[in-house]
């Protein structure tokens, strides 16, 4: 309680050490969503593309509820909604599933799991689509199959469309963990109020929050940029020689 | 003091900025420190979902004991007039740093970072006690002491919640503590889902709540705490003249009986001394 201007520079610096302990749970949210995320993208993408007959309208359905609902909705509901199913079917079947003890976090993995992979579904489609037709077809006049063609030809050339887009998503991902905490799952921001709570510092508290955020995005950024060049190799090589 | 300055006036450019407009016409300070006839209409900052003391009625009413003893103070001094903003707890406070709300009554205790940043009135309007709320049927809790190795959950920001960080620090924490954004109506959810195993809160609170809500919670063991509760005001000129017009008043109804009458009313016994 030193007067040092419009900020307690002091309750910041204290607290830095208390909201980074959020951000090893920020970061595995953030990390296990994008993984699990991708797998249930490419799914999505590749049945829509492939027009299967009743996947892809189920499909449709969960990627406009999880894209047309708010994630803190979401959410709450596989927080509640996921536990009350599971109990329901463990006493049906007679399971001796002691669900209360599964901790929060597992619960914010499958919702930002879900939510993440119908956003990159999106991106992935448009990838797939922007490859050139005439590549697929010369790919199969020389004979390969389906799979060949899909894993040597289409996905090499629409990873380097989608990356730009995945990049983005993952940031607003990681930004987006900061709702967990309405789980109770205490990440960067949960740890941010808990340390500003008992004194009421929560304006520097959240511009703690904020620089940690920002420092991770933008080594993100730089990753993404790495990885972007690296898939483009290629086309730079193509232009100067 | 310099420092508190500052984040006021930050809050209250910040405050400017976001709503784009310079014009405050509900500021107390107008016609508080003459006491004059004019009304002073005064935002009050409420969780609105804390029952029983501040929550909306099935009628979509905001009521509560808090709000009726704001609502007896209206009668006790009618140049004064509430306005409730139900906000969440944790945006209460830079409500009223931002001159946004002029008043918080929410069961508010007091506390030394508290005394140090807001003003308090003089008189309290209510006792805050508090007990272990647990899973009905459960007899292995009965003091914080049981509770080793279990999870125990709590609001960021209330004085349950510094109640129980204290007690922690103080006994080599044991204690393992999950933290809530959400109101105490989620953490009672998870005590009946058996998520968590108990809560420190205000037991009338948590029968009213179990009883709405039909959740299978108790409370247990001894009610560890009876703090008073005081409305919060900000330190400032305007605070200062709505704080004495506040206290006159809260002592016209702790005289008269009507007070009482309210905690009688709302709990069957008289919490308001």
């Amino acid at each position: 309680m030193k007067g040092n201007g419009i900020l307690d520079l002091n309750y910041m610096l204290e607290s830095i050490p208390k909201i980074a302990a959020g951000i090893s749970v920020s970061l595995s949210i953030a990390g296990v969503a994008f993984v699990f995320g991708m797998l249930i993208g490419l799914g999505i993408a590749l049945s829509k593309v492939y027009k299967i007959p009743v996947l892809q309208r189920i499909c449709q359905v969960y990627v406009s509820f999880m894209r047309g609902t708010p994630l803190l909705v979401q959410i709450f509901l596989t927080y509640y909604g996921i536990p009350l199913v599971l109990r329901y079917l463990s006493d049906a079947y007679g399971w001796q599933l002691d669900v209360s003890r599964i901790p929060a976090i597992y619960f914010m993995y499958v919702c930002f799991s879900l939510n993440v992979g119908a956003y990159l579904s999106e991106t992935f489609r448009g990838a797939i689509l922007s490859v050139n037709r005439g590549q697929i077809e010369a790919a199969q006049s020389l004979g390969m199959t389906e799979g060949q063609v899909l894993c040597r030809v289409i996905i090499p050339q629409a990873l380097q469309v989608a990356i730009p887009n995945m990049g983005n998503t993952f940031i607003s991902l990681l930004k987006d963990t900061s709702l967990a905490f309405a789980a109770s799952v205490p990440e960067i921001m949960g740890q941010a109020k808990i340390s500003a709570a008992r004194t009421s510092n929560f304006f520097e508290a959240y511009i703690v929050a904020a620089g940690i955020y920002w420092i991770i995005c933008i080594v993100f950024e730089r990753i993404m940029a790495i990885a972007e060049n690296h898939m483009r190799k290629h086309e730079r090589e193509l232009f100067h020689d | 003091m310099e420092k508190k300055l500052g984040i006021l006036i930050a809050f209250l450019v910040l405050a400017l900025a976001l709503t784009g407009c310079a014009k405050n016409a509900e500021k107390p300070a107008d016609g508080a420190p003459n006491s004059s006839n004019k009304t002073n209409i005064v935002k009050v900052g409420t969780m609105g979902t804390y029952e029983p003391f501040s929550f909306v009625d099935k009628d979509g009413k905001l009521t509560g004991y808090d709000i009726e003893v704001l609502h007896l103070i209206e009668k006790a001094d009618p140049t004064l007039k509430f306005e409730f903003n139900p906000g969440l707890w944790d945006s209460l406070f830079p409500a009223l740093d931002a001159d946004k709300t002029q008043l918080l009554a929410n069961q508010i205790t007091s506390n030394p970072d508290r005394v140090a940043k807001y003003l308090l009135t003089d008189n309290s309007y209510a006792l805050c006690v508090s007990q272990l709320i647990v899973k009905k049927g459960r007899t292995d809790i009965q003091t914080l002491n049981d509770l080793k190795g279990k999870k125990i959950g709590t609001t960021v920001g209330d004085s349950f919640t510094r109640v129980l960080e204290d007690w922690n620090a103080a006994n080599g924490n044991i204690l393992d503590i999950v933290y809530y954004e959400e109101d105490v109506t989620t953490i009672l959810q998870d005590i009946a889902s058996g998520r968590i195993d108990a809560t420190l809160n205000d037991p009338i609170m948590a029968s009213a709540k179990a009883k709405a809500q039909g959740l299978d919670v108790q409370p247990v063991g001894d009610r560890t705490q009876a703090d008073p509760t005081y409305f919060i005001l900000k330190k400032d000129d305007a605070g200062a003249a709505l704080k004495q017009k506040i206290d006159a008043a809260l002592t016209k109804i702790k005289g008269d009986g009507s007070l009482s009458q309210l905690s009688i009313d709302w709990f069957g016994v008289d919490y308001s001394k």
